[in-house]
C-alpha cells in the first residue's frame, strides 16, 4: 500500500527535486552577483550580476537551460504580482511627492517619452536589413527630430 | 502572525483585478496600476496599517531578487538574436541612457535648483535598487529616487507599447529595448505579458541602461555641480 503510494508520486517528487533545484540555482547565482557586488562596490546591485553571470554561465553551456526553468518560469509568470506591494510603497513617499510633484511629472513624462521614442526608433534604424534607402532614411530622420521638437 | 492575511489579501484583489481588466480593452485597464491604486486608497482611507502591510508583504519584496535573476532565461533565448544586434542594441541603450538623464536634468532645471531633488531625479529610468546606489553615491535622496523610479516605471508600463504603436515602432526587439530603456522592471513585467521577444530585449536594456547609469551618473552629477552653485 505504502509502496503503491510512493510509486504514485515518483512523478511529483522528481517533479519536486526539479523545482528545488532550479531554486537553488537561482539563488546561487544572486548570491554570486551580491558577492560580486561587494567586491566591486559599483552601485549595481546583485540582482543584475546575478543576472549576468547565469546568462554568461547559460551562453557557455555550463548549466542547461531545463535546470531552471520550473522556478524561473513560476517566478517570471508572477513579477507583476511582486510589484504590487512596492508601487504601494509610494505610500511612505507622500510628503516628499507632494513637495516635488510638479517638476517630478513634467521631467519624467517628457523623458520617459523621449526615451521609448528615440530607442525605439534608433533601434529600428540601426537594424533596417534593407539596404538603407538614403530618402526614407532622411524622412524619417526629419519626422523624429519633429516628434523630439 | 495575523497580519500575514496581507500577502494573501495581496494576492487575491491582484488576481480578482486582472480577471476584470482583462475583459477591458483599455492601457488604465492595468491589473499593478489598479491593486496599486486600491491598497494606497484602503491605507489611505481606513485606519488599517501600512506599516503591517508592509511587513507581511515582504516575501515579495524579496522574490524580486530571484526574478530579476531569472530574467536570464528569455535572454538566453534569444540569444542568436542579441549576438546579431550586439552593436546595435548597445549603441540604442547608452544613447537612451543619456537621454534618460539629459532630457530629465534638463527640464527640472528650470523648475529647480535644487540639488538633491535633481541628483534624486537622475537615475529615474533604472531598476529601484540601482537608482537608490546610484542616488547615495551622488548626492542625491535614495527614498525619493525610489518613489520617482516607481512611478516612472508605472508610466512607461501603462504608455509605452501604445506610444510606441503610434510611432510606428512596430519591431518587436525595438519595442522591447525602448520599455526597457524607459520603465525599467515594471516596463519589462509589462513587455514580457505583451511577447517572448519583448520581454527579452527588455530585460536586455533594464541590465544594460542600469550599468551605463551607474558608470555615467557620477558625470552627470558633476556637469550639474558646474551649472549649479550655491
Amino acid at each position: 500500500m505504502i509502496n503503491n503510494k510512493l510509486l504514485l508520486n515518483k512523478t511529483t517528487i522528481v517533479s519536486a527535486v526539479k523545482l528545488v533545484r532550479s531554486a537553488a540555482i537561482l539563488l546561487l547565482f544572486l548570491y554570486l552577483g551580491k558577492g560580486l557586488t561587494y567586491l566591486t562596490s559599483l552601485p549595481i546591485s546583485g540582482s543584475i550580476f546575478g543576472l549576468l553571470l547565469l546568462f554568461s554561465a547559460l551562453s557557455l553551456r555550463l548549466i542547461p537551460l531545463s535546470y531552471l526553468l520550473p522556478t524561473a518560469n513560476i517566478l517570471l509568470n508572477y513579477i507583476t504580482l511582486f510589484f504590487v506591494p512596492v508601487g504601494v510603497g509610494l505610500l511612505q513617499y507622500t510628503n516628499l511627492l507632494a513637495e516635488f510633484w510638479l517638476v517630478i511629472v513634467i521631467s519624467s513624462v517628457v523623458s520617459t517619452f523621449a526615451v521609448l521614442i528615440s530607442v525605439g526608433w534608433l533601434y529600428q534604424k540601426l537594424t533596417q536589413k534593407l539596404p538603407s534607402n538614403l530618402s526614407q532614411g532622411l524622412s524619417q530622420k526629419s519626422a523624429c527630430s519633429r516628434v523630439e521638437k | 502572525m495575523i497580519i500575514y492575511l496581507y500577502l494573501l489579501i495581496t494576492v487575491v484583489v491582484f488576481i480578482g483585478i486582472k480577471r476584470i481588466t482583462s475583459r477591458v480593452n483599455s492601457p488604465l485597464a492595468n491589473p499593478l496600476l489598479i491593486s496599486i491604486m486600491f491598497f494606497i486608497a484602503l491605507f489611505s482611507l481606513s485606519p488599517l496599517s501600512y506599516q503591517d502591510y508592509a511587513l507581511a508583504n515582504q516575501p515579495f519584496i524579496w522574490l524580486l531578487e530571484p526574478a530579476v535573476v531569472a530574467l536570464a532565461v528569455p535572454l538566453f533565448t534569444q540569444l542568436a538574436q542579441i549576438r546579431a544586434n550586439a552593436k546595435a542594441i548597445i549603441i540604442s541603450c547608452s544613447v537612451g541612457v543619456i537621454i534618460a538623464i539629459s532630457s530629465c536634468l534638463a527640464i527640472a532645471v528650470l523648475f529647480t535648483d535644487d540639488r538633491v531633488l535633481l541628483l534624486s531625479l537622475l537615475p529615474k529610468s533604472v531598476t529601484s535598487p540601482i537608482a537608490m546606489a546610484v542616488a547615495n553615491e551622488t548626492g542625491g535622496l535614495a527614498s525619493l529616487a525610489a518613489a520617482v523610479v516607481i512611478a516612472v516605471g508605472l508610466l512607461g508600463a501603462l504608455t509605452g507599447f501604445g506610444l510606441l504603436k503610434r510611432f510606428n515602432i512596430s519591431n518587436a526587439q525595438a519595442q522591447g529595448l525602448a520599455i526597457g530603456c524607459s520603465a525599467h522592471a515594471i516596463g519589462t513585467a509589462k513587455a514580457i505579458e505583451v511577447g517572448p521577444t519583448q520581454g527579452a530585449f527588455s530585460s536586455l536594456a533594464l541590465v544594460i541602461s542600469g550599468i551605463v547609469t551607474a558608470l555615467v551618473a557620477p558625470v552627470f552629477a558633476w556637469l550639474l555641480g558646474i551649472f549649479i552653485t550655491y
